[in-house]
């Protein structure tokens, strides 16, 4: 990949001709080999796939994420350099590639949200046979169950339970909701405020809360 | 709600318990990110440099994934793979065509 100074960069991606597509080679070569790089990291999530098919993912991911650069290259600022600044495009739709592929036969709509059934809460781990110490854990479990149920909107009460509660991934609980990760990051951060301070007003500190459920000592 | 698994109940609480006020979302992250890389693969202590990003990584499991990646993109490309893997394939296809090629 030929170096260039960020304003190269830029002159010969808007320019047309040679120029452009020298820039275009060295930047979809990038982005192939950020994308290439995230799915090696993650080849534990990829053990049904070929070293081929992998390539091929890598190479959807960076075709995709060209076209993201073109799109936003005028947000480029110049806070750093240009390859930087691009090749989280090309790690971003490889991520975005995996998440897919991770959760594709999972349906939300079959995990229970359950609030409105009796409460459970779990009785085999260290610290529930003492009475204090589960009776401390139940009042905040309770004191959860409460907000949840009375105070959350309904999509603070589903983006908190896919993914605080069940563990989906927040990108995937953002596509199937039709919202951005970061409108579901905004909701899930809503929720936990209201949770906080909830457990604050019953006079339960931040401190208080993670020693209930830390391993008795 | 049914069973919840002590762990991720616990995690649940952690997550509750570092909530600050405000926090910054994913869409402010991504715009960081390049500078936060840079920083972050010149040997810098990001997390004390950028605190707001630190505790958006705490709660953001893809973002996280997404900064460390790039951090190791960057920290390890004069000597990426990359180049080796294209090289193999490359040899691998001149010994495939030379084999195809006629005899004599």
């Amino acid at each position: 990949m030929r170096k260039r100074t960020n304003e190269a960069w830029l002159e010969a991606l808007r320019s047309e001709g040679p120029q452009e597509s020298d820039a275009i080679a060295d930047l979809t070569e990038l982005l192939r080999r950020s994308a290439f790089f995230y799915l090696r990291r993650h080849s534990a999530d990829l053990k049904d796939l070929a070293p081929e098919e992998i390539q091929a993912l890598a190479e959807d991911a960076a075709q995709e994420a060209l076209m993201a650069v073109r799109l936003k290259l005028d947000t480029f600022r110049g806070e750093a350099a240009f390859p930087t600044w691009a090749s989280k495009f090309g790690v971003g739709m490889a991520l975005s590639t995996l998440r897919k592929r991770q959760w594709r036969d999972v349906s939300l709509d079959r995990l229970p949200v359950g609030w409105d059934q009796p409460s459970a809460v779990p009785v085999s781990r260290d610290g529930w046979h003492q009475p204090e110490l589960a009776a401390e854990r139940q009042e905040i479990w309770l004191a959860i169950r409460d907000v949840v149920e009375n105070e959350f909107t309904e999509k603070q009460r589903q983006a908190f339970s896919h993914i605080l509660v069940h563990g989906v991934n927040a990108m995937v609980v953002a596509q199937r909701m039709g919202m951005t990760p970061g409108a579901v990051y905004k909701l899930t951060h809503d929720a936990r405020r209201k949770l906080l301070a909830a457990l604050e007003r019953r006079g339960l500190s931040k401190e208080e809360i993670m020693s209930a459920f830390a391993a008795p000592g | 709600m049914s069973d919840i698994d002590p762990a991720r109940l616990n995690r649940l609480l952690q997550a509750v318990a570092t909530t600050e006020a405000e926090e910054m979302d994913c869409d402010s992250l991504f715009e960081l990110m390049d500078k936060a890389v840079e920083l972050a693969a010149s040997g810098q202590d990001v997390r004390s440099l950028l605190p707001r990003m630190a505790i958006h990584l705490e709660h953001c499991p893809d973002c996280r994934d997404q900064f460390e990646t790039l951090t190791a993109f960057w920290e390890e490309a004069p000597r990426s793979r990359w180049r080796s893997v294209k090289r193999i394939a490359g040899l691998r296809q001149s010994f495939l065509r030379r084999r195809q090629k006629p005899q004599g």
